[in-house]
């Protein structure tokens, strides 16, 4: 399939080879509405999902060198779920995950098919013209519309040697209906991409990873308040937890009197949220929990998963509330004001080079890191696991505000070796946690009289089979750390840090 | 993937149209669908007005080095394209027995469209012969129209022989074709065969609407989808689509 410009003075009957004719359809008008997650999933796939409404509704989907695949739908899908089961779904849904999917931008298409006969009557090559307004957010039409002509079978058997003239479309008008959102294709992910300079204040460095995290949070509030998939709040939280990292692990570039109000108000802000976000990973993780017990339990945790709902409710009217709240507009807006300020800060660290705070402050994280694992003895408590847990995400966090200081392949190869180590923490700790709120939830269900004794057994019993996983990755993590603290890893860090990573 | 063979011994039953309509009801439905006409006689490559003249048609299909996927052409519908037939099958028989192992050179072909497909009907030539053989062999059911008399009852027993001979446990999914319900004999052998739970329960029409394909070019749900053959087909395409679970 290829598309084209079509220039109004192109008159395609006129380019036809000897003994075809264009046989031309009834005119058509629809609405497009191209679809995709906030964090550009599809489009980073090379995948394009329009949603096509007029005669009917359908989804299409496009995808280079293959034909596309449309399916007729009652109401667009949110969820990977909601997606009409078959092809679709099968290629859509793994690239969606947890996401929904939002519209991204919208035209109004009048559109002619036709077909381009021989003498026998039979199809020598299908063609589509459309005509496409980009449509706003409000759904006027401000720009010119533009022509386009769409091709399937082959060019040279319909005699379209003159076609080679035209300027060939490649994006199935993404672009087109973005901009007049004043977005474009892949402008938001959940990864910290700062191009640093390294010979850059360190002072500028910092402020640019500020500015790149507060623009995160900016963008996932509309999300979370009209709650259109958990990864808005998760975003907007992690991207909250990064400052308050930022802050105190760089600590010293801005001045303290100016970092610590923020660093209270960013705190305030991951605590309000918390709730919710736990709340989230319940309800994310009750496939999961499905598939540990047997078909015959799932109806027990019916209640239990009830009961998750509608504290979630409550929770979110919450979040929603306090993001609408005037403290949380004073604190971005105040917040931006400060790290766009012009005048650099005041303190002696502010003026080095970004290369030489990045190897500094990585270099002490890693330290810190081998310093608490080499206390431990090979049953280490659960409270030192939990700081140490937390010393990871430290280094990780800094090792991506500062990847682009170093070459791409070397910081990649640490994030994952680091990844490897946070994931079993992480698992540890997930574990806990959720089981000590699954106690919780039983002894709030047990209080309700409309609650079998099946469903707080069933309960009991998923709490059991976690503590079993967190034993699992108690068992995994000296192994883990030995990895991680052994000489190639030092070597390695220590290449990245100054040869300070070693020491 | 799935395959589905639309085969009779017998010519004129409604075996072409069958196998357009039942794929245009499948590319309707959201599946990636294929139609491959294996009928030199390239009637459904003709009702899709998909020119019936390829280079290196027999080729494509006995040769592994050829791919088949060049040779598939996009129809006007959505979801639906067509690998055409080509005068030149008439051979296709010969070339086939000259490779070494038929049924696998074909499996081989099919698998590679797989991942551009979600369904392939095969309109098979109406007759026994290697190609119906390896058809046979390969498809995972094959799709009988019937007409209630007594020589197309007598042709489906054949044809289940040759299943039973040729095909491993594949499914034979016969359908009453053509059926006019002024004719008693339709109504009375009608009736039998539907006795037989092997039988899909949806009676494809005699109707002028489906003999106007010649002339329409066309699927008759493209072109009167409100028409009780239109129906009929969309109603049996779903009753094959809950028996192939796909």
């Amino acid at each position: 399939m290829s598309r084209y410009f079509l220039p109004t003075d192109f008159d395609v009957a006129a380019s036809l080879g000897p003994g075809l004719e264009l046989v031309i359809g009834p005119q058509k008008s629809l609405t497009t509405t191209y679809l995709d997650t906030f964090d550009w999933r599809l489009w980073r796939a090379g995948v394009v999902l329009v949603e096509e409404s007029g005669h009917g509704r359908r989804l299409v989907l496009l995808e280079s060198d293959r034909e596309p695949n449309s399916h007729a739908i009652e109401a667009r899908p949110g969820l990977a779920a909601d997606l009409p089961k078959g092809h679709l779904a099968d290629r859509i849904g793994p690239l969606m995950g947890i996401r929904a999917l939002i519209p991204i931008g919208a035209a109004h298409v009048d559109r002619r098919d036709g077909r381009v006969e021989n003498a026998d009557g039979d199809i020598v090559a299908l063609l589509r013209f459309d005509r496409v307004a980009a449509l706003d957010r409000q759904g006027n039409s401000t720009t010119d519309p533009i022509a386009t002509l769409q091709l399937r079978g082959d060019p040279g058997a319909a005699g379209f040697e003159s076609l080679d003239d035209l300027t060939a479309l490649v994006d199935h008008g993404l672009e087109m209906v973005t901009a007049v959102r004043g977005r474009r294709p892949g402008d938001y992910s959940s990864k910290l991409r700062v191009a640093l300079d390294p010979e850059q204040t360190a002072d500028s460095a910092v402020r640019r990873i500020l500015l790149d995290l507060a623009a995160t949070i900016e963008a996932n509030v509309e999300g979370t308040m009209t709650d259109l998939d958990s990864e808005f709040l998760h975003d907007l939280r992690v991207a909250c937890r990064r400052t308050r990292s930022a802050l105190s692990q760089l600590k010293g570039v801005l001045a303290a009197e100016t970092a610590a109000p923020y660093n209270a108000e960013f705190k305030w802000l991951g605590n309000v949220t918390g709730p919710l976000r736990d709340l989230d990973v319940y309800l994310l993780e009750m496939p999961g929990y499905h598939a540990v017990l047997p078909a015959a339990a799932a109806a027990d945790l019916e209640p239990l998963e009830k009961l998750i709902r509608s504290t979630r409710n409550r929770a979110l009217k919450s979040v929603a509330q306090v993001l609408r709240s005037t403290r949380f507009a004073r604190l971005m807006t105040s917040w931006r004001q400060t790290l766009e300020a012009t005048e650099p800060s005041p303190t002696a660290i502010a003026a080095c080079r970004a290369i030489e705070l990045a190897d500094t402050r990585i270099s002490k994280a890693y330290r810190r890191i081998l310093k608490r694992g080499a206390g431990f003895d090979d049953d280490p408590p659960a409270e030192a696991l939990h700081r140490l847990r937390i010393d990871a995400k430290k280094l990780r966090y800094l090792l991506e505000f500062f990847r682009s200081l170093y070459p791409e392949q070397v910081i990649t190869a640490r994030i994952n070796e680091l990844k490897q180590l946070q994931d079993i923490l992480g698992g540890l700790n997930d574990m806990e946690v959720q089981r000590k709120r699954l106690t919780d939830f039983a002894h709030e269900l047990h209080g309700d009289p409309a609650v079998p004794t099946s469903c707080i057994l069933t309960v009991g019993r998923l709490a059991a089979i976690l503590e079993e996983r967190q034993e699992g990755f108690r068992m995994a993590f000296h192994d883990a750390f030995m990895e991680f603290s052994g000489r190639r890893a030092r070597a390695a860090f220590s290449r990245i840090s100054g040869g300070k990573g070693s020491k | 993937m799935r395959s589905i063979a639309v085969w009779t011994v017998k010519g004129g039953v409604g075996k072409t149209s069958a196998a357009v309509n039942l794929a245009h009801a499948a590319s309707a439905d959201g599946l990636r669908t294929l139609l491959w006409d294996l009928d030199p006689q390239g009637a459904a490559s003709f009702y899709l007005r998909i020119p019936s003249d390829l280079d290196g048609a027999v080729e494509s299909i006995t040769k592994r080095s050829v791919e088949l996927s060049a040779l598939v052409r996009p129809t006007e519908f959505d979801n639906l394209s067509m690998l055409p037939a080509d005068f030149s099958f008439r051979h296709l028989d010969l070339a086939l027995g000259a490779t070494k192992k038929p049924r696998k050179r074909l499996a081989s072909k099919l698998t590679g469209l797989a991942d551009r497909f979600d369904l392939v009907f095969l309109d098979c030539p109406p007759s026994v012969s290697l190609v119906s053989e390896t058809v046979v062999k390969t498809a995972d059911a094959v799709l009988v129209p019937v007409i209630p008399s007594t020589l197309s009852m007598r042709t489906l027993h054949q044809v289940r022989a040759f299943v039973n001979e040729h095909g491993r446990g594949i499914e034979v999914l016969p359908f009453l074709s053509m059926v006019d319900r002024r004719k008693r004999m339709h109504n009375e052998l009608g009736l039998a065969c539907l006795a037989d739970p092997a039988f899909l329960t949806t009676a494809i029409p005699s109707a002028s609407v489906v003999e106007k394909m010649g002339v329409t070019r066309a699927p008759v749900a493209a072109t009167l989808p409100s028409q009780p053959a239109a129906r009929a087909y969309a109603a049996l395409w779903w009753e094959i689509r809950g028996r192939i679970e796909i």
